[in-house]
Order: structure tokens, then C-alpha cells, then sequence
């Protein structure tokens, strides 16, 4: 073992910070500061930026259109556009699908959805859960029958996040009725604009607009819209998810940028006549978070470390850090709300929303505090309820 | 960073699994420090593990924490601790090279037995808490004071004992370290059996004789460098613990039927054992934290990181050998069941150099300060 900083891992950290030094728009920076949804202009102009200075996803393969970054790299690059208040691109377009267009796509595929998610021209949606299918994915209804040189879509998805904005949306229908309920799941992809897609808003307990439902109805998608072969959506899911095992359990930058915002908040907010960070009990709750934070980050720099593992090992290490992350990312959240005090109940519309109030209704640094608060708890849900998430470590490590 | 183990230290791994698990637990209820043991140790090189090169050793924190781990997953790491990190790594960090020269070999060799006597009734973890007094007399300097919580002291040939020259208790200037026999005039070691089986002592210095280690009222940078050490090894020797606690648990669930259903069946005990092995994750995670501490130089970011060290795996060790008993009904109650050793020994390690509470409120200053 040998734990002295690398001096190129320093160099590579200044040069990312030079960049968004230069090239971080400052109006993006002021709303990253905040945590109210990045809008869809939001999205895309920060990615085209990232583009242009060949950052559109520097993790992936060079023949993908990346630099052939290493998961360090990543996670310096991750830690410093969260330091930076960078806005979030579109995990959907980038986290999820992105992979698997490069692993499963054919070379017209490719050629046809690489360069537009790169570039920041387009934004995707996930169309995976519906009303009856949450954790229990396989059981999904949504078909998709075959029609000629078609696909016939008709079905309900939910909770499709960034579904009002996406342009598309990959999804999984049943093509088969026939054998285990996992066989007979494809993966799609369908054009927002098609006719019979539609999509109604759910607003979610932060009073913010991400979530959606996704009817199709009818909706005919030329055959060569499929990734992989029929059947063969299930296994593309499972890769999917595996992915994101690692980054997207941990997601840092919310780590990062929520213990940010309660060390902020703490060292303004007065209490008893001191700081609130000088609250001993206070500034130990704190002080746990933040050293679970390093813990959580080492734990990513060992798995990467690692380098290939089973996939028995990846559900339990990736399970861990999904559980241990979002639970230090829900804490901080709550910390953050509760250091505003009395400004920690009041609605803090979005200043650049549909209904911003004026003027605000408390200091600025309570703007989308409860906001975060609210939407953190989605955290322990997605990608696998924290149940769920031990439900896999007891039978991956324990045969249960 | 290079997280593979070499060669070396793969093969001390091994050789400290491969003891741990021909040796079994301590018998139910053994107490004492156990001497065989002890010679096995030096005879395996173990006492050399945590030794620099330049001193005569072969290795350094990861070396400690490899056998720190073993013999935490057998419930069997008190010899360990106390005599091969605690009072040898003193010693190394007191700077006194004359002292270390001499002692040295006799200590790897497992001849000589050397305690760390550093903690007071009242210190509650801080190592600055220190009212024994050192008064100088001629060549030699006579100590007054009591020692608790002396890890092996009951068995100790010496001590190096953490004494004031001047300034009062709390302050960092003015403490000293002194080598004093066991065997000296004005020496009283009274044995304190510790809850897991390990042995301690109290010490209560009468106008005893130490010998000055190091430089007179510049002791404390020493302690912080042993603590940091034995802060390591402690979130090893949790590791090995932790996954240890989850795998009794995980056994006993496949054999246990209530109901007409394994325990394992049920999904609320599945949880629980699933967060005993998150828990254990995070504690390998945790450990690497504190080896990657050595590395750096700000005493600020030590500070905090290994009081963080101290603090997490206090708590995560808290967390899983109570869930561990409370997972195996009235079995976990007996001592004869080996899943409650697991929790004795956390009340031990909890009280070696300060209960987790204290280390987070270390953090918490550190972090209200940073936060201007």
C-alpha cells in the first residue's frame, strides 16, 4: 500500500479548476449555489460548454468521445464542478443511457444519439417504474408489439424524472408474455415528440415539478429503435444499474455541495448568543457527517482500486455505499434545515420559477434549503429503495 | 495511491489469518496476559511489524493494522495492542535515541515488556490531561502521580509515563515522557482485569525514579504520534471485529428455526445483518482514511482525521456488536457464546484513548474553527 499524493492527480485537479474558473457562467454558478432543479437551458448551455473544451464526458472511452478518464480522475473531476456549484447535466442522457448506447448500441445508433447528448442538443428521460411495478421492475405491463418494420407502444410509466423537458426517452416493454416475466423485456427508444406520448406533472413534496407520469398510446416507433434484441432488456437494465453502482450510489457532489450548505448555514445562524457551529451537540452532528463524507470517498477510491469485481462483489459494495451514502446525504439535509431555525419552515419559492416571491421571505441563504430537505428523501428510493439495497447484501453476502 | 498489498505484506496477512484461526477464540472467560502468546508474536516477527526500517523493523502502520485485523476477528488483539503498539511506538516517537537503541531489540525480541502509562482517573481521552508530576533530581527525575487503563501494565518489566515537568493539567508544553521500572522503589502496580479478559493495570508512582526520554516539557508531539498509531490499529483490529460479529450472526441465522423458519428467513434479521456488513464496508473504508492520514503533513487535518478515525469505527464497532448479540436472543447473553467477547472488547477499545463522544467533539472544534 502506498498513500502519498500523486503530484499528477494535483496537476489534473488544477487544471479543472482553471477551466471552470474561466468558463463557469456565473449566472449557472449563483443558481448551483442554490438547490431548485436546473432548468432544461440550464442543462444543456453548462453542457455544451463542457463539450467545447472536450469535458462532454471524459470518462468514457475515447472512441465514445470521451478522454479515457480513470474513476479517479472522475471523482476529482465530480468533486470539483460540485465545489465549482456547477449545475447537474442530465443523469438520465449521461449516467444511464449513455453507457449503454456505447455497449449495446449498433454503429448507426451510435452514430445517431452520441453526438446530440454530448453536445448538449438533447435531454433524456428513464421510462422504467409504472404505477405496479416499483421495486418489483420485472413485473412491468408496458407492451410493445411488432407491427411491420414497428414497434407499437402502449403502457404507463412513473416517476419519469426530467420527462416534461427530455426530447426522448428509453424505456422497457414487454415484447413477450412468454417464460420468466425478465425474458420478455426490451429496451426502447422512443421520440418525446411521437404522437400518442403524453405526460402529466406530479408534484413532488418539495413543491417542485421533476417527476412525471408518461402515458403511450398507440405510440409506433420504427424497429430499429431497439437496443439490443428483443428479450434482451432485462440483461441492458441490469447493466445499467450496475454501472451506476459506484458513482451514482455515492453521488458525491450532493454530498459535497449539502455539507457545504449546513457549514454555511451553521457558521451564520446565531444561537444562545454564539454560532450555532459552536454549538457543541450541533457541531458534533456535523462533525460525524463530514467524516463519514471522507469514509465514503475512500470507499470509492478502494472499490476503484479494485478494479474488476464480480458481480456478487459490486451489489455488496454498491449497495453499501447506496445505503451509507444516502443516508448521510438525507441527515445533511435535515441538519441544513434545521440551522435556518425559524426560516427553516417558511416556502422559499424558486426566484427563478413560475411563482417567485418578492421579495424573498428570509435570507438568501434559505433558498431551497427545505427544497433539498424535501427532495433528498427521493434519494433512498431511486435506483433501489434502501430496503431493497439490503435486501441484495443480505443475499449477495450472506446467501439469505 | 496504491492500495495492493505487496508481496510482504500479503504474506504477513496471511500468517496472522492462519494463526488466528488454528489458535481459535480465547477460551469463555480467560483472563490475563497470555505470555505464550506473546513468544509466538516475536517468534513470528510481529513485534518488528510496526518497527521502520531504519530502526531495526520491517514495516509500519499497514503492517500493524494487517495483524491488528487478524487478531481482531479472533477476539484476540489485547497482547497486541497494548505491548507491540501502544508502548514500543512510544518509544519510537519519543526521539530518544540512546533509550530506543538499548530497549529496542529486547522488546521485538519479546523479552522485554514495555507499558505505555499515559492515561489519568479524569483524562477522558485527552492525552494533554496529565497531573502526575516529574521533579528533577540531580541526573534522575522522581514522579508522583497514577496511571489508569496501563494496557499490559500488570505485566510490564518498564513504563514510559507521561508526566508534567511543569504547567498545569490540560496544558501541551510541559509534559514529559520517563522510562521507570516496574521494579522500582515507589512503584505500585495494582492489576485491573479488563470486561473482554485483557489485562491492565493501575499505576501509582511514589517519588519513583524515571529517566527523561526526549526532550524535557516536549512530550506530548509523542503521545500524538503513539495515539494516531494505536488509532489505526484500533479501526483495524474493528474491522476484523465487525466482519467477525456478521458472520456469527450470519451462521447462527442458518441454523437457527423459530416459527418453522430459519432466522435468515426473516426479512426484518436479514436487515439487521445487512447493516452490520455495510457497517463493515465503511470500517475498511474507515481504516484506509487513518493510513492515508500518515501521509499528510497539516498536525490540523491529522488531528481531525484520526480523531475522526477514533470516533467512526467507535461507533460503527458500538453499533454492530450490540446488534450482534441482541441478533442471537438469549445465546448472545452467555459467555460462553463467542458473540458477546466481540462486545466486551468494544468497551475496551472505547475506553483506550477516549470514548468516540470525545473524538467527535475534537472534530467539531477543528471544523467550527475552519468554518470563519
Amino acid at each position: 500500500m502506498e498513500f502519498a499524493a500523486d503530484p499528477e492527480e494535483d496537476a489534473f485537479r488544477e487544471e479543472i479548476r482553471a477551466f471552470l474558473k474561466d468558463h463557469l457562467p456565473a449566472d449557472l454558478e449563483a443558481r448551483g449555489r442554490r438547490h431548485y432543479t436546473a432548468t432544461r437551458e440550464e442543462m444543456l448551455r453548462w453542457q455544451s460548454i463542457l463539450h467545447a473544451h472536450g469535458y462532454g464526458q471524459p470518462h468514457w472511452a475515447v472512441e465514445h468521445g470521451g478522454k479515457g478518464w480513470t474513476g479517479r480522475q472522475r471523482m476529482i473531476f465530480d468533486q470539483e464542478l460540485a465545489n465549482a456549484h456547477a449545475p447537474v447535466t442530465n443523469v438520465q442522457g449521461f449516467a444511464l443511457f449513455g453507457p449503454v448506447l456505447n455497449a449495446f448500441g449498433t454503429p448507426e445508433q451510435q452514430a445517431q444519439f452520441r453526438e446530440p447528448l454530448l453536445s448538449g442538443t438533447v435531454v433524456w428521460c428513464q421510462g422504467f417504474s409504472e404505477p405496479g411495478s416499483g421495486s418489483d421492475l420485472a413485473s412491468l405491463r408496458t407492451s410493445a408489439v411488432r407491427q411491420g418494420d414497428n414497434w407499437v407502444i402502449n403502457g404507463q410509466k412513473i416517476w419519469t424524472s426530467q420527462a416534461s423537458l427530455a426530447d426522448w426517452i428509453f424505456l422497457l416493454a414487454r415484447t413477450s408474455s412468454e417464460g420468466k416475466k425478465q425474458e420478455g423485456i426490451s429496451f426502447i427508444l422512443v421520440d418525446m415528440k411521437s404522437p400518442g406520448v403524453s405526460v402529466r406533472p406530479i408534484i413532488s413534496i418539495d413543491g417542485q415539478h421533476h417527476l412525471n407520469e408518461t402515458f403511450f398510446d398507440d405510440v409506433v416507433v420504427p424497429a430499429d429503435n431497439m437496443i439490443g434484441e428483443p428479450g434482451q432488456g432485462w440483461s441492458i437494465a441490469k447493466f445499467l444499474l450496475n454501472n451506476e453502482r459506484l458513482f451514482g450510489s455515492a453521488d458525491m457532489p450532493a454530498l459535497y455541495m449539502s455539507l457545504e450548505r449546513v457549514m454555511d448555514i451553521a457558521g451564520r445562524q446565531k444561537a444562545n448568543g454564539q454560532r450555532l457551529l459552536d454549538d457543541a451537540e450541533f457541531a458534533a452532528r456535523v462533525a460525524r457527517l463530514y467524516f463519514e463524507i471522507a469514509v465514503i470517498e475512500m470507499k470509492m477510491i478502494e472499490t476503484i482500486a479494485r478494479g474488476a469485481m464480480s458481480e456478487r462483489d459490486l451489489s455488496i459494495v454498491g449497495s453499501s455505499i447506496k445505503v451509507r451514502a444516502t443516508e448521510v446525504y438525507m441527515k445533511l439535509t435535515q441538519l441544513a434545515v434545521e440551522a435556518l431555525g425559524d426560516f427553516g419552515a417558511v416556502a422559499f419559492p424558486d426566484p427563478e420559477g413560475t411563482a417567485p416571491a418578492q421579495p424573498a421571505p428570509g435570507p438568501q441563504h434559505a433558498e431551497g434549503i427545505a427544497v433539498a430537505y424535501f427532495y433528498s428523501r427521493a434519494a433512498a428510493i431511486y435506483g433501489g429503495t434502501n430496503e431493497i439495497q439490503r435486501n441484495i447484501i443480505a443475499k449477495a453476502k450472506f446467501g439469505f | 495511491m496504491e492500495l495492493n498489498l505487496t508481496d510482504d505484506q500479503l504474506l504477513i496477512r496471511e500468517s496472522a489469518a492462519r494463526f488466528v484461526s488454528d489458535r481459535g477464540r480465547p477460551e469463555a472467560g480467560a483472563v490475563g496476559f497470555d505470555r505464550a502468546l506473546w513468544g509466538q508474536m516475536a517468534d513470528m516477527g510481529w513485534l518488528s511489524a510496526g518497527i521502520g526500517e531504519e530502526f531495526g523493523g520491517f514495516g509500519g502502520p499497514v503492517e500493524i493494522a494487517l495483524i491488528a485485523e487478524e487478531l481482531g476477528r479472533g477476539s484476540s488483539a489485547g497482547e497486541y495492542l497494548g505491548a507491540a503498539v501502544l508502548g514500543p511506538q512510544l518509544l519510537i516517537a519519543s526521539g530518544d535515541a540512546e533509550a530506543r537503541d538499548r530497549l529496542l531489540s529486547g522488546i521485538v525480541a519479546g523479552e522485554t515488556l514495555l507499558a505505555a502509562a499515559i492515561s489519568e482517573p479524569d483524562a477522558a481521552g485527552n492525552l494533554a490531561s496529565v497531573s502526575t508530576r516529574a521533579n528533577s533530581s540531580g541526573a534522575a527525575f522522581r514522579l508522583d502521580g497514577t496511571k489508569t487503563l496501563v494496557l499490559a501494565g500488570d505485566v510490564a518489566d518498564l513504563f514510559i509515563v507521561s508526566a508534567r515537568t511543569s504547567g498545569d493539567s490540560g496544558a501541551e508544553p510541559g509534559i514529559s515522557l520517563f522510562l521507570v521500572h516496574a521494579d522500582a522503589t515507589g512503584v505500585s502496580v495494582q492489576p485491573t482485569p479488563l470486561v473482554d479478559g485483557s489485562s491492565a493495570a493501575t499505576v501509582v508512582f511514589e517519588n519513583a525514579e524515571g529517566q527523561l526520554l526526549g526532550i524535557d516539557g516536549e512530550g506530548f508531539a509523542a503521545l500524538t504520534a503513539m495515539a494516531e498509531q494505536a488509532i489505526a490499529a484500533i479501526a483495524a483490529e474493528t474491522v476484523g471485529m465487525m466482519e467477525a460479529v456478521a458472520e456469527i450472526t450470519a451462521e447462527y441465522f442458518r441454523s437457527r428455526k423459530q416459527f418453522g423458519m430459519l432466522l435468515g428467513q426473516f426479512q426484518v434479521l436479514q436487515h439487521r445483518l445487512a447493516d452490520m456488513a455495510i457497517d463493515a464496508e465503511m470500517g475498511r473504508a474507515t481504516l484506509l482514511v487513518a493510513l492515508a492520514t500518515f501521509d499528510l503533513t497539516d498536525p490540523r487535518i491529522r488531528a481531525l482525521r484520526f480523531a475522526g478515525t477514533k470516533a467512526a469505527a467507535g461507533e460503527a464497532l458500538r453499533r454492530v456488536t450490540e446488534a450482534g448479540v441482541q441478533a442471537h436472543g438469549g445465546m448472545g447473553m452467555t459467555q460462553e457464546y463467542p458473540v458477546g467477547r466481540y462486545l466486551q472488547r468494544m468497551v475496551v477499545l472505547d475506553a483506550i484513548l477516549g470514548a468516540p463522544a470525545v473524538h467527535l467533539a475534537l472534530c467539531a472544534k477543528t471544523l467550527a474553527e475552519e468554518q470563519a
